[in-house]
């Protein structure tokens, strides 16, 4: 079972919809914010919580591309690596968080701080190349501003 | 609101002053800002009208779909009311196209807006619970919209006998989680049911069986921004917004190699080549442009500047999506990009679709290496042409076209990766 702050959290997400299992994302959502990633312990009991077999819930979290049930990391930090991005120097911000982190992408930190997870499309474009730590959207504005950012997130 | 994660201060500017009148303003407004520029007095309006007469007017104004297809939405709308309720209205905020950041602008700057919109449109095809679709990407967008939601809610703009006119409605959101193909409207509805987002075969069609089998209208968040700005001034009057055929605001948002990157709200008569030098301030460095791109669909040269930016067959059409590319910027990379987008959002239901965007993406990988020999050129050529016909969705629909007109616009850009030597 989940712990109480958490199971109360899906509990809200599940009694918010009309229907049960239209929470399923939200739950999936606020479990991968919960322990960093989605462990797969936890399909279970979610599956019992919404009411959907344990093979619909695997199926979910597999094909939705936000949810990991690999690797836990405290942070995630998303990388646009689309078509403006790749025009607009994305590489530069790549290799900088590279560098800055000691990891490839899809790799993370030693001391489970971060992951650095390829994406396409952040939709923000006017404003590339971009990243997500998170729920938070920036841009890149040099690596002195990006050590500021990095250094929000412990 | 107690917490809201960083959103980006993307530039918005308009010369009509209708879907950005808030939004060009960085900030996010509140309801009692929204209400003292006179928001919400078009709702009072709307629930004093029969719910037939609004179709009718947005019939007339001839609001086309701002999501891509462009198809009239007062059509959509009269399909729906044609089916027996429970009907359900939901608003397609899974704004995931590459270069498309429009709807944001609007969701997370003047949500209410959109609320006003839905709830208009909800009563006009007598729907009582309509559910917003965001993009898992946009979380600042989701709790903006479920907290403009209990701000309408507090003020009887929604829930139960809204204003005293005996019509309830509910408005749900929910989150996506990072798969393109959820802007899909049959996609999205499975996925609101909780499924994964695999798009259904059309017909039938949403408006006859949508969420839980029940007519449904899945309409794009611009779109729905519309809504007010048509009940307000009434169609007449909204047809007279930029070009006959083609009324109404509309936006446009630019990205790439220009000066002045943002959203930008004109009318629909204006051209691509005054979007870009007018109000985008030309291009970075002053260089020649090469193409333009309309997100991932539709590639234009530079000689097709005067394209309009309308919905008729020569016109720019789909999201409104404008993508600048110059001199120095490569077609067959930006090709690979493309197919390794399609791969990537692929959602692998249909085989043509699944096995296609896949070889594709490795052939093309092959190409830009040097590595491809004609039978490697053949079978790209080959698998480009036949994802579209045999694909289940759009997505599969669309997943060679940009590619296949790069071809066909920018021969030379590809003659130089053709081998020289034919290797057995």
């Amino acid at each position: 079972m989940f712990e109480k702050e958490l199971e109360e959290k899906l509990k809200d997400h599940i009694n918010y919809f009309p229907r049960k299992e239209q929470a399923i994302l939200m739950c999936l959502h606020e479990i991968q914010n919960h322990y960093g990633y989605i462990p797969k312990e936890s399909l279970k009991p979610l599956s019992d919580m919404i009411g959907l077999p344990l093979n619909h819930v695997e199926g979910v979290v597999a094909f939705y591309d936000m949810f990991d049930t690999e690797s836990s990391a405290r942070h995630r930090i998303r990388v646009c690596v689309s078509i403006v991005c790749h025009f607009m120097q994305k590489d530069k911000l790549i290799s900088a968080l590279k560098e800055k982190l000691g990891i490839d992408m899809g790799e993370v930190t030693e001391d489970g701080r971060f992951k650095l997870i390829p994406v396409q499309c952040i939709g923000g474009c006017s404003e590339a190349p971009l990243f997500m730590i998170d729920e938070d959207t920036y841009k890149f504005e040099g690596e002195e501003k990006l050590d500021e950012i990095l250094a929000k997130y412990t | 609101m107690k917490y809201l994660p960083n959103i980006l201060d993307i530039k918005a500017e308009t010369t009509l002053n209708l879907l950005l009148a808030r939004a060009k303003k960085i900030k996010t407004h509140s309801i009692d800002e929204y209400i003292e520029s006179g928001g919400y007095k078009t709702l009072k309006k709307a629930l004093s009208m029969d719910p037939k007469e609004i179709i009718d007017w947005v019939d007339k104004s001839q609001l086309r779909g701002r999501g891509g297809a462009g198809f009239p939405t007062g059509k959509k709308w009269q399909f729906a009311v044609q089916n027996p309720p429970p009907r359900y209205f939901v608003c397609n905020a899974d704004e995931s196209e590459p270069g498309t950041f429009k709807d944001r602008v609007l969701i997370e700057r003047d949500p209410h807006l959109l609320i006003e919109g839905i709830i208009i449109s909800s009563y006009a095809i007598g729907a009582e619970k309509a559910f917003i679709y965001i993009r898992g990407e946009y979380p600042a967008g989701y709790y903006i919209l479920r907290n403009a939601i209990e701000e309408a809610k507090s003020r009887g703009f929604l829930g139960n006998n809204i204003l005293g006119s005996g019509y309830s409605l509910d408005i749900y959101v929910a989150r996506g989680g990072g798969a393109y193909i959820c802007g899909e409207e049959t996609a999205l509805i499975e996925s609101l049911e909780g499924k994964r987002g695999h798009p259904r075969l059309k017909p039938p069609f949403p408006v006859q069986k949508g969420l839980w089998e029940c007519p449904t209208v899945v309409n794009n968040a611009e779109t729905i921004c519309n809504i007010p700005i048509i009940v307000e001034k009434g169609w007449e009057e909204y047809r007279y917004i930029g070009p006959s055929e083609y009324p109404g605001p509309k936006l446009f948002p630019v990205s790439g190699k220009v000066k002045k990157p943002g959203v930008y709200e004109l009318p629909m008569n204006t051209t691509l080549r005054e979007l870009i030098f007018k109000y985008a301030g030309g291009t970075l460095g002053n260089k020649k442009i090469k193409a333009i791109l309309s997100g991932a669909l539709d590639c234009f040269s530079a000689d097709e500047l005067d394209t309009p930016m309308d919905y008729s067959p020569k016109g720019f059409g789909g999201t409104g999506t404008v993508i600048v590319l110059t001199e120095e910027d490569n077609i067959v990379e930006l090709c690979l990009k493309i197919a390794e987008f399609y791969e990537h959002e692929s959602c692998g239901q249909c085989t043509p679709c699944r096995v296609g965007c896949y070889e594709q993406h490795n052939l093309l990988k092959k190409i830009i290496k040097g590595d491809a020999s004609e039978k490697d050129w053949e079978a790209f050529v080959y698998i480009n042409k036949h994802i579209q016909p045999t694909s289940i969705c759009g997505l599969g629909a669309v997943a060679g076209r940009l590619i296949r007109q790069a071809m066909e616009k920018f021969p030379k850009e590809f003659e130089r990766y053709k081998p020289t030597v034919v290797k057995y």
